[in-house]
């Protein structure tokens, strides 16, 4: 039987270093495949996962599981980190790419970001592809251009509740389409 | 469309949004907060699709990590454990030199004393985590309370065996608390215990009598006493009880006396 997570936690804070291990056998590969998503490649994504169970092991008091499964909180801080983590890159697009890439998106759909060109987000610019332009456009820059909504919200000049409505719904819509595919009477 | 309603739907918004790491923090406080004060059901029902968030693979990559990795990772933890542990060292050492120094102190019970006073600010320090903002400042601080003759007594007083086997305890939750405004200096901290309702609360570094007051509310909105503490000296504190009923989702919270500023 596992060890519950929050005494796995607490042993984690203090250090310890089997229940490091723990840590990284129960979660080292969602966290993985989530920086490989974030990043150009595999020697960045490897680098991220290492500072990510860094990050965890210092904010391992803070957990609390009457708020989150432990895998949530897990995520929320690997998708925290990976944000920062391309905020810190500074090579975000310029202010008149984005404005462009916004008239193309309109009529030409394509790729806004290097990480879609790899062969192995294919399902994830597929699925992107799917969504009404509005709600692409603002997962594009907050998500994985690690624009803030403020800014997403200057870019695009619509209001800030405007783009947390459209960034909620569009990942609610691609959750409802990966449900979707993976259905059973979908076969 | 009901308040209630509308408040649902944007609890919810700020609940996917949380989950994928895109709020500010301050929204991600005030989304804690709403999270709090909902129903169970809500509660759940976030816990959940925060949940399925957490786990739904099917639009990431299926390459799996490299075996090497696991030991990097082992490696960089224990090297940013190691890195913490040296920015806190001095404090042994200062412990062990004073002992040495202080002749009167030359005892072996004072030796025990500022190995024991090390011991506890490094595990007051780690656990309750109050380096983590402008570490040099505070750790020299730290550095002269250990020094304080008058901090042997109240440590005595406050800490020990017990102390230690408190704050270690699985159930033991830690509370921190920085003034709202104003002056940064002076930690707070609230330890509880969530089955026995047993407390203890440290204060370091306030203003010369200063008196705080710490405060819950409990998730009836009913606001109850905790724990009083003057500081009379670096080091304050003293243990409380409460009943234990009350502990889950009480919001701790601090108050000073005489001014009624707030730390939160």
């Amino acid at each position: 039987m596992n060890e519950p997570d929050y005494r796995l936690m607490r042993r984690v804070a203090l250090g310890e270093e089997d229940a490091v291990v723990e840590l990284y056998s129960r979660y080292s590969s969602l966290v993985f495949k989530l920086s490989l998503q974030f990043l150009s490649n595999n020697a960045e994504a490897e680098d991220a996962v290492q500072e990510i169970f860094v990050r965890l092991w210092k904010t391992a008091d803070r957990f609390d599981p009457r708020k989150a499964k432990l895998v949530t909180w897990v995520m929320l801080i690997t998708r925290r980190h990976l944000i920062d983590r391309i905020r810190r890159k500074s090579v975000r697009p310029k202010q008149q790419e984005l404005l462009d890439q916004h008239k193309e998106s309109a009529t030409d759909a394509q790729p806004s970001a290097n990480m879609f060109k790899h062969e192995r987000n294919a399902l994830l610019w597929q699925a992107l592809q799917e969504l009404p332009e509005l709600q692409r456009t603002v997962i594009e820059r907050a998500y994985f251009q690690g624009f803030t909504l403020r800014e997403v919200s200057r870019q695009i000049d619509a209001p800030l509740g405007t783009v947390k409505s459209a960034l909620s719904r569009g990942l609610l819509r691609l959750r409802e389409r990966t449900k979707r595919d993976s259905s059973p009477l979908n076969f | 469309m009901t308040d209630s309603i509308k408040n649902y739907s944007q609890l919810i918004e700020l609940a996917v949004l949380d989950a994928h790491g895109l709020l500010e923090s301050i929204e991600s406080d005030l989304f804690n907060q709403s999270f709090h004060d909902a129903p169970a059901s809500v509660q759940d029902e976030i816990i959940r699709m925060q949940y399925e968030f957490a786990t739904d693979e099917s639009l990431l990559p299926t390459d799996m990590p490299p075996t090497e990795l696991r030991q990097k990772v082992i490696d960089a933890v224990a090297e940013a454990a190691d890195k913490e542990a040296q920015r806190l060292a001095p404090l042994a050492l200062i412990g062990a030199r004073a002992s040495a120094a202080l002749g009167q102190y030359g005892s072996s019970s004072s030796v025990t004393f500022w190995r024991t006073a090390a011991i506890i600010l490094f595990g007051i320090s780690v656990l309750f985590g109050y380096l983590t903002v402008d570490a040099n400042k505070k750790t020299s601080r730290i550095t002269e309370i250990a020094l304080s003759n008058d901090a042997n007594d109240t440590l005595k007083d406050l800490a020990g065996a017990e102390f230690k086997n408190f704050i270690n305890n699985p159930f033991c939750r830690i509370t921190r608390l920085e003034r709202e405004h104003g002056d940064p200096s002076g930690y707070i901290r609230v330890a509880l215990h969530e089955r026995t309702g047993e407390g203890f609360v440290i204060g370091i570094d306030l203003a010369k009598g200063e008196e705080i007051i710490i405060t819950g509310t409990t998730t009836d909105g009913e606001v109850i006493e905790l724990a009083k503490i003057t500081a009379d000296g670096p080091v304050a504190g003293r243990k409380f009880h409460i009943d234990p009923s009350l502990v889950i989702g009480l919001t701790i919270t601090a108050i000073n006396s005489k001014t009624n500023n707030r730390w939160i």
